[in-house]
């Protein structure tokens, strides 16, 4: 036994060195939440009308290019609806029907109080799609 | 219509009712839930886009699978790669109507229990769903609730057999809409 253990002990340490590795790493990895949006990087930086339009005029192609992807997003502050668990900012140009809603996942922040229709505001968020509105979810205030 | 997409399907579906008979939505909550001994998979949304024509009762709503969120990055990176496959199939769409309308007055504060049945739309597939539904009407404002079971298979939605004991064959679809009135 201690011939094999003298021999082999490096082995035998570094198998369960990766071990314990690999299975931290499952765990941490397995629990992972979701990114604070504040903390990401914005992959583009846009006015509302400009991604309306881009959705407008060829959704497939827009869903390829901006869905799951931070978006900032600059417009007027067409509407704001808050329910209980959520609020959701429309940001648009002013003039179209659709705009960019913007889905904030705390409805009592006081990102969302300090929001006024008929301001400017440029909201951060993640690219879902496009219904009526161009969704973004997870979405905080840029600064 | 291709690209003009859902919006205009929705004004199309609706172009014969008067816009004062329309009730609209664009945050609407969807949740659902996966419960097994081993663990419990839950997710939701607030941006269903839904519309209720209060004359004919026909109903539909519309959800993008992106926008549901979870607590863990892993287990929505999972739902939208290998069971929804959201790439190919990025919404969900539940076309219907509430079959005893005549129970639902509009214009007075209560809660009515009606019965709702369509087709719902899920990853490509389409299932006909019948569940009851709960109508509330509080100060001129309505909301619809209602709380089905889909069983996965039926919309071909496969669960890899090594997170087969996670999974649940069947999940718990909970739809919360709160109408705004249409000027």
């Amino acid at each position: 036994m201690k011939k094999w253990w003298k021999r082999y002990r490096f082995f035998a340490l570094a198998v369960c060195t990766i071990a314990v590795v690999a299975a931290v790493y499952g765990y941490v990895e397995y629990n992972r939440g979701l990114p604070d949006t504040h903390h990401l990087r914005a992959d583009f930086k846009l006015e509302a009308s400009d991604l309306v339009g881009k959705f407008e005029i060829n959704e497939p192609q827009a869903n390829a290019v901006y869905v799951d992807k931070t978006i900032s997003v600059h417009g007027l502050v067409s509407g704001i609806q808050i329910t209980d668990t959520s609020a959701a900012v429309f940001l648009s140009d002013g003039s179209s029907v659709t705009s960019v809603m913007c889905q904030f996942e705390n409805a009592s922040s006081r990102e969302i109080k300090n929001l006024k229709k008929g301001t400017q505001a440029t909201i951060k968020g993640i690219c879902s799609g496009y219904l009526m509105d161009v969704v973004m979810v997870r979405c905080v205030l840029d600064k | 219509m291709k690209l003009v997409g859902f919006p205009l399907l929705l004004m199309l579906t609706f172009i014969a009712s008067s816009a004062q008979d329309r009730l609209l939505t664009r945050n609407g909550s969807i949740s659902f839930y996966s419960r097994t001994s081993l663990e419990d998979i839950e997710a939701n949304t607030q941006t269903a886009v839904s519309v209720l024509d209060k004359k004919t009762g026909q109903l539909e709503f519309s959800v993008l699978i992106k926008s549901f969120t979870f607590e863990k990055a892993l287990m929505q990176e999972h739902f939208n790669e290998n069971y929804l496959e959201s790439d190919q199939f990025p919404k969900s769409i539940f076309r219907g109507r509430i079959e005893d309308l005549s129970k639902v007055s509009f214009d007075k504060n209560g809660r009515y229990a009606v019965s709702v049945t369509g087709e719902l739309t899920i990853h490509g597939q389409s299932q006909t769903v019948t569940t009851p539904a709960i109508i509330t009407v509080l100060d001129g404002v309505a909301s619809a609730n209602a709380e089905f079971n889909i069983v996965l298979a039926d919309y071909k939605i496969t669960i890899p057999s090594l997170v087969q004991d996670k999974v649940s064959k069947t999940v718990r679809i909970a739809v919360n809409l709160k109408y705004q009135a249409q000027p």
